[in-house]
């Protein structure tokens, strides 16, 4: 489903991804681990297609298409959602407004007819109330005032609606008590599927205990250094990235 | 068929006017042939008036207050008074109310036959300037506001002394109206054509209305289209006064607004601009009885190689006022947006509330946004803050849009909505508000379209 070979990418001029190689099929979850400045979020940013980050060889397709020549709305058509580490906020525009507008255009984008006001509706509050999203958060502005929790669970929500076939889940666990990450967790079981592959990007193993991955990846330094099953996980979190990746602390980002 | 046309019996068409010196020196003529004419309070204000405009002469950019705005086609244009222009009322746009009171100006006469619910609002009084003259009604003196143009500008001046018909609207005691909407319609004319207009509204003690004046027109050739209007606020009264701009392309609209404010009076401004070719905005305000308040929210939306400009000078004369103002320009194209407001705050003015912030959004590189705050602060306890921020459309907020499946050009028209929507919000009638978000969600959607 997802085919990323020798990836090289940079930011500001400075080379982050040197040569990351990676394969999913549909159907697993795959963890991406690795210290600050490893190129995790900048692998999900190249991935989403964010201006500035600066793709300068290696190829990444999805489906069978070149995902580099397409724009962030046309990755989004194609089925590639990233959550946020840091979800935006945006004043002035309603989660209501914003939520319709995109599902409308993703589903346009894949030939469906958009959803009337009253479809909608009765879609974004099924999916709101098993994220235990209430009526009111809907009715804010996107993100406004949002504590960290639910803006992870607007995240959540918003993914529910577009079912993506490819989820990038950037640092979800970040700033998420234990509850808050258990119905993020939650909300991302719920919707792993045969058809559906997932990236899910962290530092601590921790939200791993929740969705349990069927691969995991160690990067350092933009390439993958080793991957293995989901017990990888666990020697790192004994071990430290350290041992693992072979440098020593701090250094992995150089 | 008659082929033979008298001609003694068609009167002459006046000849076009351009410069400062011309106007003045032809001026008798012209005023010989304005209502009220006859009268001497009038002929007096009138001579006064075009002797301050010809010893300051058209605005141009070496003077301090008009140095954003190009008005150089104001005195180089050969412009002739409009005729009164034809118009049927399925060309108008539909009413904002179906059974509301519409006051509708045809090139800046009052059109009687086009408006509707004119009479029968108990303590609502509406007239015709032109006929209020005609009548002797003494609202037609106090129409005029003070004779303040050494402070306000020649264009000001001009306009009082060319205007010979506008709307005057007067509320009674304790009176509360619902929404009335003026419309100024501006007509098609084949040659240069200029329009002066003088318009009050007048409330007394404790009167409470909603005011929407709409600027709207067909497209034709340039027309200089100045409208002056005196508000009156008295002691408690409150005034919500929509003002929508959204002349034809070849307009150059001024609009020199003069509000004085009583005790306890609140006028809440809703200024909205975006059409004409060249719109200059001036709004005075004079805060001369305690708790008076004056909140303003403006919102201009400017592209191609359009000018729009809002210059508010607010004075609190006397303390325990607050003036609020919010003015927010989104500018596109190679197009120009400029606010200038200056607050005086005089010496026995004390615990003067003033606040004054401005944001301004650009969406090209040619666009220019010029903002310039001046605050003169005489009285030692007030507090007044003032901001100005110029910038462009958030790059995290573009990318998550987009990340979402939203193109390019309604993501950021959904932001720039989302700008603009801090103004129009502000807007308290549900009827007006809506037609304001109208007019700027179809600009958004040409300017997405490119």
């Amino acid at each position: 489903m997802l085919e990323i070979k020798d990836l090289h990418a940079t930011v500001d001029g400075r080379e982050i991804l040197r040569g990351l190689t990676l394969s999913v099929a549909p159907g697993e979850v795959h963890a991406i681990m690795g210290p600050n400045g490893s190129g995790k979020s900048t692998l999900s940013y190249v991935l989403a297609g964010r201006e500035g980050y600066e793709v300068t060889g290696g190829s990444v397709t999805f489906q069978g298409r070149n995902l580099l020549e397409l724009a962030p709305e046309e990755r989004a058509g194609e089925g590639i959602f990233l959550a946020f580490q840091y979800p935006v906020e945006i004043p002035g525009v309603t989660t209501m407004t914003f939520l319709r507008s995109s599902l409308n255009a993703v589903r346009v984008r894949r030939g469906e007819p958009e959803l009337n006001a009253v479809d909608f509706l009765k879609l974004v509050r099924a999916k709101a109330a098993a994220l235990n999203i209430t009526d009111e958060m809907l009715k804010r502005a996107v993100n406004v005032g949002f504590s960290g929790g639910e803006k992870k669970r607007n995240e959540m929500l918003q993914m529910a609606l577009l079912e993506p076939k490819l989820a990038i889940l950037d640092e979800t666990d970040s700033g998420l008590d234990i509850d808050a990450l258990r119905t993020v967790a939650e909300g991302v079981n719920a919707l792993r599927s045969p058809e559906r592959a997932m990236l899910v990007i962290t530092h601590y193993q921790r939200l791993l205990d929740y969705i349990v991955p069927d691969r995991v990846h160690v990067l350092s330094g933009g390439r993958i250094v080793r991957s293995g099953g989901k017990e990888l996980a666990l020697e790192l979190e004994r071990k430290g990235y350290a041992e693992i990746t072979g440098a020593a602390p701090g250094a992995a980002a150089a | 068929m008659s082929i033979a046309t008298p001609v003694a019996a068609a009167p002459a068409a006046p000849e076009p006017l351009t410069s400062a010196e011309e106007r003045a020196a032809r001026y008798a003529a012209h005023r010989a042939r304005l209502p009220g004419a006859g009268r001497p309070w009038l002929n007096g204000l009138r001579d006064a008036a075009i002797e301050a405009f010809a010893r300051i002469g058209f605005p141009n950019r070496r003077m301090e207050e008009w140095r954003y705005v190009d008005l150089r086609a104001l005195g180089e244009t050969a412009w002739r008074p409009a005729d009164a222009g034809t118009v049927a009322a399925g060309d108008l746009p539909a009413p904002l109310l179906p059974d509301g009171v519409r006051v509708v100006l045809v090139d800046g006469r009052f059109r009687p036959d086009l408006s509707q619910g004119l009479a029968g609002t108990e303590g609502l009084t509406v007239l015709s300037l032109a006929d209020a003259i005609a009548a002797g009604d003494p609202l037609a003196e106090q129409a005029f506001g003070p004779a303040d143009w050494g402070r306000r500008g020649s264009l000001i001046a001009l306009n009082t002394a060319m205007a010979g018909d506008g709307v005057v609207l007067s509320v009674a005691d304790g009176a509360r109206i619902e929404p009335v909407e003026v419309l100024h319609w501006t007509t098609a004319h084949a040659d240069p054509a200029e329009i002066h207009a003088r318009h009050a509204i007048l409330l007394h003690e404790r009167a409470q209305a909603t005011v929407v004046e709409r600027f709207a027109g067909a497209d034709g050739a340039a027309v200089f289209a100045n409208h002056g209007c005196h508000l009156r606020l008295a002691a408690g009264a409150r005034l919500e006064h929509v003002r929508l701009q959204a002349e034809a392309g070849r307009v150059i609209h001024i609009g020199g607004n003069g509000v004085t404010l009583a005790a306890g009076a609140a006028y809440l401004a809703r200024y909205v601009g975006l059409g004409a070719g060249v719109a200059r905005i001036d709004l005075d305000a004079e805060l001369h009885g305690e708790r008076a308040e004056l909140d303003l929210a403006s919102v201009y939306l400017a592209r191609g190689a359009q000018q729009q400009d809002l210059t508010t000078r607010v004075r609190h004369a006397v303390g325990a006022c607050t003036s609020s103002q919010l003015v927010k320009g989104v500018v596109a194209g190679a197009a120009r947006g400029v606010f200038q407001g200056a607050i005086t705050v005089d010496k026995d003015a004390q615990k003067t509330e003033a606040r004054q912030y401005s944001r301004a959004l650009l969406l090209s590189p040619q666009a220019e946004v010029d903002a310039k705050p001046e605050l003169r602060i005489f009285a030692d306890d007030v507090q007044c803050a003032h901001g100005a921020a110029i910038g462009e459309l958030d790059a995290d907020q573009l990318f998550y849009l987009r990340a979402r499946g939203i193109d390019e050009p309604p993501a950021r028209a959904l932001l720039v909505e989302a700008f603009v929507a801090e103004v129009v919000d502000r807007i308290g009638d549900a009827q007006a508000r809506a037609m304001v978000a109208r007019h700027v969600r179809d600009w958004l959607a040409t300017e997405a379209a490119g």
